[in-house]
């Protein structure tokens, strides 16, 4: 089947538009990614992109909050306000009869977002709430303290949502000037998709961003990112059924030459279907030793680079041979490459999970936004089966030695007598 | 409009829908068994889960882990899931390969091996898939709300099973449930996609058509008697997570009220106009979520309502506005407008939900399995014509103070 035509435009703002038609239910998604998440806290400040970009949902200079929700919701329409390591996000999903209506709150809410004390404390208690929640889930732990531990000493080492000491200090006035200083059209991407005409929906877009000209100043590059070597641990006392473990170090960023290779890798090792994974296979099935084993490079590749993630969870007695079974099989897939009928299937998974990826049009409309940020070009989801069709065994086995280091890793275990597995 | 399903029925009693999708190069292949907990014998809770892991444990033409390397290697993905009203596997992959997964389904069906050392492996699974449930706040508060909730009904029990019945489980309790529940003459199959509609009935008949259909035990849970006074609970715990949850008996999916409960629940929550949006997290500013949602089940199932609260507010003083949001709706009703507006939020809900081939076909093998998948289109309907009053009706009938269930997760 054709891929459909992706437009492209790049507004007199610098916003750089994108669209593509998906035509199966009458429905559009609008995806904008701008450079302002938590890899651009200032220091001191962790916690104050993934505030700011929520104050976006909360009313606009024009438009109150409440008048706001109540535009959206009589349209069905939802729009929700993001914060991941480098990009803050506002979704919005409606009727594709709607979009340029949907779109003129998206521009509104981005340019001008109501950032008075009362729309800055409601969303500080509720970012204070949820770090409280988070701080009751081992799972959650896990993962923060292992990034805590690959990154530590830079930006993408901290927590996203801050630390509740951190968000306490925050005022109206940071949240403000974040917004001054980093969210612009330029370097910004809005992704369409949905059942429009692609090139009408680039020109609603256009429209609707007419407004939006403020210039934002570069930001500061975050420093080089070390990697760390030696087994350097962390464990943290937490009293719950299983425990949770992390184990892993630095990935590569998501235009690395050897992203590729490693997304085979990854289906190789941790992240395939079911029971497929070599993981999966020697802890859940062979050993029976736990419900989740999984591992993953690609997710975290950023423009910046990610990390190398391997996590099971299982009862605090058998977490020792866990870790063990994790290291074995990071130790097996340097020693013994892939074999061609692995490298094979994992290939044709990867070229079939392509097409399952775009499936909505919030998905497609997140893709546009990936195909400009990380510059892929316009006819990548064209060329993506014959790129990763083109990756061979012998270069999964050098990415293996790259990214797997059974020698060199941060390991983090969270549960009962945690201390006793690091 | 959306596509209309084919239906027929083999011989053995399998349902076929089929729904043809040109939209993407994608097929949806599922089978619905219409049994799940509910169906357990008494003590055997996750006795429906854990066959449900076993039927992954292979057979002698596909191994262990085979279907799911053969997933793989079509460039899709397969799962399952377990309920309390049926069990439901699935594969999403290229459209060209849909028959692949109707022979490894065909074959699982009928020769799922079941041995012992990879039962009790698979056991020892079930039981850490439990401890991690236990470790989730979520999952422990819906637990303890269905055992508030329901006295007799097996609804009462968690799928994933009491972690004492898992343990005490045996390979002949899942070969008696396999035996008895996985036939075609209980089962739904669909195909919606990228396919051609004739061709996934000859393939069915030819996969499936030799399956014998032995009868079904009927299952009759006992029905839940209907409660006559306010019942509450607390969950003491060291987590600083604190949440209310009202739970309320409603009636069976295929109720005609279940349109206007849908409703109710999203006038109460969905969106930031909705009324606890605005009462509880903007005016009165003691919660920082808040969710209702009307579950669709087979026999009577539960409306629930859950807020999470702030740090320090009162679990009694949340309580009391919900209940007072409730009655505000229930006593001065619902103008127009607000009620267009929820019809807008849910049908555009209901649009995204047929998005992708696997939600249209789990929205139909849904309704089918309950005995119709009109029942879906009516359902869509019911929302569309709902009026005011209807919505005054459910919320008088179903969501009184004097039938609720109230559970506190709280610092102990």
């Amino acid at each position: 089947m054709a891929h459909a035509r992706i437009e492209k435009t790049v507004l007199d703002s610098g916003l750089t538009v994108l669209a593509v038609e998906s035509r199966s239910v009458p429905v559009f998604a609008a995806v904008l990614a701008l450079d302002a998440g938590s890899r651009f806290d200032p220091a001191g400040r962790p916690g104050l992109a993934c505030l700011t970009a929520s104050l976006l949902s909360e009313g606009t200079a024009s438009l109150s909050g409440d008048a706001m929700a109540q535009r959206l919701d009589a349209l069905g329409a939802s729009l929700d306000a993001s914060c991941a390591y480098e990009t803050a996000s506002l979704t919005a999903v409606g009727l594709a009869a709607h979009m340029r209506e949907i779109l003129g709150i998206v521009a509104d809410a981005v340019s001008s977002p109501r950032i008075d004390p009362t729309a800055f404390e409601d969303v500080r208690r509720r970012q204070l709430t949820g770090i409280s929640e988070d701080d009751d889930d081992p799972y959650c732990v896990c993962r923060r303290e292992f990034f805590g531990l690959v990154f530590e000493g830079h930006p993408r080492g901290l927590p996203l949502e801050g630390r509740p000491e951190s968000v306490r200090g925050l005022t109206d006035a940071d949240a403000r000037a974040f917004h001054t200083l980093r969210y612009g059209p330029r370097g910004a991407v809005l992704g369409l998709s949905g059942d429009f005409d692609a090139r009408e929906a680039v020109d609603a877009a256009g429209s609707a961003f007419a407004s939006w000209t403020r210039e934002v100043r570069d930001a500061v590059a975050p420093p080089p990112i070390r990697r760390r070597t030696g087994v350097r641990t962390r464990a943290v006392e937490m009293d719950r059924e299983q425990t949770h473990v992390s184990l892993g170090s630095l990935g590569l960023s998501r235009t690395d030459p050897d992203y590729y290779a490693v997304s085979v890798l990854d289906v190789v090792l941790g992240d395939s279907p079911g029971l497929a994974s070599r993981l999966a296979a020697r802890l859940r099935e062979t050993e029976g030793l736990a419900y989740i084993v999984e591992s993953d490079t690609v997710s975290t590749a950023g423009r910046d680079p990610g990390a190398f993630w391997a996590y099971t969870a299982t009862s605090p007695e058998r977490t020792p041979r866990a870790v063990r079974c994790i290291l074995e099989e990071m130790r097996r897939i340097r020693s013994e490459p892939p074999s061609q009928e692995e490298v094979s299937a994992a290939i044709a998974y990867l070229s079939g999970r392509h097409a399952l990826d775009r499936e909505t049009c919030e998905a497609r409309a997140a893709r546009l936004v990936g195909i400009e940020r990380f510059g892929l070009g316009l006819d990548y989801e064209e060329r993506y089966p014959s790129i990763v069709g083109s990756v061979t065994r012998e270069a999964v086995h050098a990415a293996a030695q790259r990214v797997v280091d059974p020698d060199n890793y941060s390991l983090v275990v969270v549960g009962r007598s945690a201390s006793r597995s690091v | 409009m959306p596509t209309l399903p084919q239906r027929t029925v083999l011989p053995n009693g399998l349902v076929v829908l089929t729904a043809e999708e040109h939209r993407s190069p994608l097929a949806a292949v599922l089978i619905i068994y219409r049994s799940g907990s509910r169906d357990e014998p008494h003590g055997k809770t996750g006795l429906a889960h854990l066959t449900e892991h076993m039927m992954f444990r292979g057979t002698p033409a596909y191994p262990l882990g085979a279907v799911d390397v053969a997933t793989g290697r079509l460039g899709g993905t397969n799962n399952a899931v377990t309920t309390a009203d049926y069990t439901a596997y699935y594969f999403v992959l290229p459209g060209e390969h849909w028959r692949e997964a109707l022979v490894m389904e065909a074959d699982r069906m009928a020769n799922c091996s079941l041995d012992r050392g990879p039962f009790e492996m698979e056991r020892g699974v079930a039981v850490e898939e439990r401890k991690m449930l236990d470790d989730d706040p979520e999952a422990m508060l819906d637990e303890a709300v269905a055992m508030l909730a329901y006295t007799r009904h097996p609804y009462r029990y968690p799928v994933i099973g009491l972690r004492s019945d898992i343990e005490a489980l045996t390979l002949e309790d899942v070969a008696w449930f396999y035996r008895a529940f996985y036939q075609p003459g209980n089962a739904v199959l669909v195909v919606a996609g990228d396919v051609d509609g004739a061709a996934v009935r000859d393939a069915a008949e030819a996969a499936f058509g030799s399956i014998p259909s032995s009868g079904v035990p009927a299952s009759l849970p006992d029905p839940e008697p209907r409660q006559l006074a306010p019942r509450r609970a607390s969950l003491q715990t060291t987590l600083r997570t604190r949440e209310v949850v009202l739970a309320f008996h409603c009636p069976p999916a295929d109720a005609e009220d279940s349109a206007a409960l849908e409703l109710v629940a999203a006038l109460l929550a969905t969106g930031r106009s909705s009324r606890l949006w605005r009462r509880l997290v903007m005016e009165e500013r003691i919660a920082a979520e808040v969710s209702a949602v009307r579950l669709l089940n087979r026999d009577p199932g539960l409306f629930t309502i859950s807020a999470t609260l702030h740090p320090g507010v009162d679990l009694g003083r949340a309580e009391e506005a919900v209940l007072d949001v409730i009655d505000g709706m229930r006593r001065d009703g619902v103008p127009g407008t607000e009620l267009a507006k929820a019809k807008s939020l849910v049908s555009v809900d209901l649009l995204l939900a047929r998005e992708t081939d696997l939600g249209l076909a789990g929205a139909l093998g849904f309704w089918e399995s309950l005995g119709g998948w009109e029942l879906g289109q009516r359902f869509e309907g019911l929302v569309e014509s709902a009026r005011p009053e209807d919505v005054s009706g459910v919320l008088a009938r179903y969501l009184s103070p004097d039938s609720r269930n109230s559970v506190w997760l709280m610092h102990g």
